[in-house]
């Protein structure tokens, strides 16, 4: 039973990080590759505070929510203006610059050694001890998530969004600036990532700086793709076979350590494929684009 | 001081044959090809393998090396990059698909090879005493092929048809297509040369420490550092701005902590896109586009 809950969990994770990805890989048209980057900073961000402060765990959700905004903000902002490929090897250098920070600074995140968390998570005065306890909040939060995903959709501003993404100087002489309708939309979708990584870390309870490298990146970006992007509901399905794989692998009686790189390989191998076989959409997303 | 100067004309050496290599597969094919990183590794441990099980013969095995990372990127451009292409593919998608492979080759080597660093050479390589620093025979080696596989670039981009070919591809593929250029034909030579200084390079460059699935990637990004340094379209010039930013790094050792070395160089390739965009490539649009 515990399985099950634990990989119902992983699956509503994934959809969580799936969602916020998919507002700047689809509503924007911003191919980003910092996707693990921004969770694990996040993640990294409630173990410290779990740890050093003994405070309700949602403030340390909201502060961890909303220095994961302000950082990814500031990180987005120079970036921005830069057009075709280069925005997105700039977010692979952003990824790989937050990654070997974390691994370096030895005093706070315990490095490649990796953090244990050893305080238990307590949302008013209940303390989250098991992953029973963990899987409804998780699931709640997917939920208001995808609801909330739907309602940004269907609001101007999430009309405005595609504006900009297909036809940024129709946009722009309809007086919407695209830098501030950006900026929104990475914090937002940081903002969700942040969640993300701290439901991560109360259910990990083990932070790893190579867990968040790039192949959790093509991970993420694998789930949206592979539902087809823009559709919100196929990321649920994405999420499943994301999860469910690599619990085949290991039935299959691999050790831990080649499980892991046989995992990484099907996930590249399925995502060049996806890309190889059918790249209308995102292709269609990301040619549409055009130049601030 | 001295010691860490010889080091880094050695180190920086091995960097300027992979940034080369990178700039010559970027400038012609377009794609920004992160996988050079686990192209390099892989001929590391082709390297490694075959001086271990098949015979001791280090030019043999050399030669062997070179041609995996060759067939590999052949490989790569013949039935990642050119497909995509083919559909119309956006820069990002072809970056992305890099990744991709990247993941799966780095994978395939940790899942064949493990993840602990192997080294190359059994024992220890003799070194010998030059004023007040130590210089390996490895080192003498790394700066002598940098030397001879340099000129033999210099030689092969200046001297010969593909040189000017290639820089025509790179600054408008459209127009080399319609002059009858084969433009396919040279992207896939640019690539095998290249995957194959890259190889060369990184060998050169693991030859004392030992090589890691993951090491690659350092080395790539400094190479593509030392390429939008210098800007697109230029063959040559990054031979000389790796070797300097080889140098650079080396000595730095001095000043800072070495594990904060290579979060320097990844914020200095997000740094210079932002101040320097167009160093990557010239072109706007890809001949099969439009």
């Amino acid at each position: 039973m515990n399985y099950l809950f634990d990989i119902l969990l992983r699956i509503a994770l994934y959809t969580l990080i799936g969602f916020g990805a998919n507002i700047l890989v689809f509503n924007c048209g911003f191919l980003i590759l910092n996707i693990g980057a921004t969770v694990g900073l996040a993640a990294y961000i409630t173990a410290i505070l779990m740890t050093k402060l003994s405070i309700d765990f949602t403030l340390i959700l909201m502060i961890s929510m909303a220095s994961s905004m302000l950082i990814s903000f500031l990180l987005f902002r120079p970036i921005l203006n830069l057009q075709g490929d280069r925005f997105s090897i700039a977010s692979l250098g952003i990824q790989m610059v937050i990654i070997s920070i974390l691994n370096n600074l030895d005093g706070l995140t315990n490095g490649a050694k990796g953090l244990k968390i050893k305080t238990f998570a307590s949302v008013w005065s209940w303390n989250i001890n098991t992953k029973f306890e963990l899987l409804p909040i998780t699931l709640v939060l997917c939920l208001a998530t995808y609801y909330f995903i739907l309602w940004i959709q269907s609001i101007p501003y999430g009309r405005a969004l595609q504006g900009i993404r297909d036809e940024v100087f129709t946009a722009k002489s309809l007086g919407k600036n695209p830098v501030y309708f950006n900026s929104l939309a990475i914090m937002i979708s940081a903002g969700l990532l942040g969640l993300g990584g701290s439901l991560y870390c109360i259910y990990s309870r083990y932070l790893d700086p190579t867990a968040f490298g790039l192949d959790y990146s093509i991970k993420v970006l694998s789930i949206i793709i592979l539902g087809g992007l823009g559709n919100v509901k196929n990321i649920f399905s994405g999420a499943i076979i994301i999860v469910i794989i690599p619990e085949l692998i290991r039935v299959a009686g691999f050790s831990k350590a080649d499980a892991t790189a046989l995992e990484n390989v099907l996930f590249g191998i399925i995502l060049l494929v996806i890309l190889i076989g059918r790249p209308i959409k995102l292709n269609e997303i990301l040619t549409q684009k055009q130049q601030l | 001081m001295n010691q860490l100067l010889i080091n880094g004309i050695c180190q920086g050496a091995a960097y300027g044959l992979i940034a080369a290599g990178f700039g010559l597969i970027i400038a012609t094919s377009g794609v920004f090809h992160i996988a050079h990183a686990s192209v390099c590794a892989f001929s590391a441990y082709a390297f490694c393998f075959f001086l271990n099980s098949i015979s001791n013969n280090v030019f043999l095995a050399a030669f062997f090396a070179l041609l995996v990372s060759s067939v590999l990127g052949i490989i790569i451009e013949a039935t990642v990059y050119s497909t995509l292409r083919k559909k119309r593919s956006h820069d990002s998608v072809l970056l992305l698909a890099s990744i991709a492979t990247l993941v799966i080759l780095t994978n395939i080597l940790s899942f064949s090879f493990g993840e602990k660093p192997k080294s190359l050479f059994f024992g220890e390589i003799p070194k010998f005493y030059f004023r007040d620093a130590f210089i390996s025979y490895a080192q003498i080696t790394q700066i002598l092929v940098f030397i001879i596989i340099g000129l033999l670039f210099y030689l092969f981009i200046k001297r010969t048809r593909f040189g000017i070919l290639a820089s025509a591809i790179s600054q408008n593929p459209a127009l080399a297509s319609i002059l009858g250029i084969r433009i396919e034909r040279i992207r896939l030579l640019s690539i095998a040369i290249g995957s194959a200084m890259g190889g060369a390079g990184f060998i050169l460059l693991v030859s004392e420490t030992g090589v890691d699935p993951n090491r690659g990637m350092n080395s790539t990004v400094i190479a593509a550092v030392s390429c939008i340094i210098v800007g697109a379209n230029r063959f040559i010039a990054p031979l000389g701005s790796a070797l300097l930013l080889g140098i650079l790094t080396s000595v730095l050792v001095f000043f800072i902590p070495a594990i904060w070395i290579s979060t320097l160089i990844y914020a200095l390739l997000v740094i210079l896109l932002v101040i320097k965009p167009e160093g990557i490539l010239i072109k706007k649009g890809r001949f099969e586009e439009k």
